[in-house]
């Protein structure tokens, strides 16, 4: 009986592909970056209170800084399966502090071209201390 | 496909729509997991019955993917469940319709539990990264 048991075990771990991801860091708070396959999957995700995980910026995230008020974000936009478009570089802005709405789908500013970025962090009080600390170098 | 995955054979991006494959992922957790999510959401106001979720990935597991060692014995010798593996999930509606869309790329460093490179199949082909999309619908049915 305990080989069958074994034998099916080692089927399913022979038939399964993915149980874990290939990246997971916590940054603050329930923000987490994830990327579920491949780096390029790599998102900005938030857990809710019901403890699931959705991914509130989408991929590709490929820099990201953060303080206790807010989280700036890098994204090269990707459309699934093609790869991310590195001609086109979009800012994020996540109010941790005052933030714009109850939902964290919708507590996002963004996407911003880099000079939209540059006045909104001015006119939301971003600290020019806030850089992009965590670089992708592959995906940049 | 798993065949196809190792030794880089077939079509390198693949869509599965309403088939025997996509359907045989109507019941999973995450999907379950997504289900329950846009109609509490809906429920309680937050989004409207033609609102979508983009990007769900559920409960997670250990390691920040969503299947885990729990999905791998809540698969069990599902074949398409445990190929897929972890994955993002997502929702549209068009008020009378939901249809789910699950995303997923076959890569080595998913295989190797994000410890390894990954490459495209133009690269080398054996192991190299091929995509399933798997598309299915449902009515809208807020007495289930």
């Amino acid at each position: 009986m305990n080989r069958v048991r074994i034998s099916i075990f080692v089927i399913m771990i022979g038939l399964s592909s993915c149980i874990g991801s290939a990246h997971y860091e916590v940054l603050i708070g329930s923000y987490s970056l994830g990327a579920m396959d491949v780096m390029e999957d790599m998102t900005l995700d938030y857990k809710n209170d019901q403890g699931y995980v959705i991914s509130i910026i989408t991929a590709t995230v490929f820099a990201v800084g953060y303080d206790k008020d807010f989280i700036v974000v890098k994204q090269h936009p990707r459309e699934f399966p093609n790869p991310s478009n590195k001609s086109i570089t979009n800012y994020f802005i996540v109010p941790l502090k005052d933030k714009i709405s109850k939902s964290a789908e919708k507590n996002i500013i963004g996407p911003l071209t880099k000079d939209e970025f540059s006045r909104k962090c001015k006119e939301i009080g971003v600290t020019e201390t806030l850089e992009f600390t965590k670089v992708f170098k592959d995906l940049e | 496909m798993t065949i196809d995955w190792a030794f880089g054979t077939g079509e390198d991006n693949r869509v599965f729509v309403n088939d025997e494959i996509a359907n045989s992922s109507r019941d999973v957790r995450i999907i379950n997991e997504i289900r329950k999510y846009w109609y509490g959401e809906v429920n309680a106001g937050r989004k409207t019955i033609h609102d979508g979720v983009s990007n769900f990935r559920g409960t997670q597991a250990w390691t920040g993917g969503n299947f885990g060692v729990t999905g791998l014995f809540a698969a069990g010798l599902d074949p398409v469940e445990q190929f897929v593996g972890s994955f993002p999930s997502a929702i549209t509606s068009d008020g009378k319709t939901l249809t789910y869309t699950i995303t997923n790329t076959s890569s080595f460093t998913s295989l190797m539990y994000g410890i390894a490179p990954d490459w495209s199949r133009s690269t080398l082909g054996p192991g190299g990264n091929m995509t399933q999309t798997y598309i299915f619908t449902e009515p809208i049915n807020f007495k289930k």
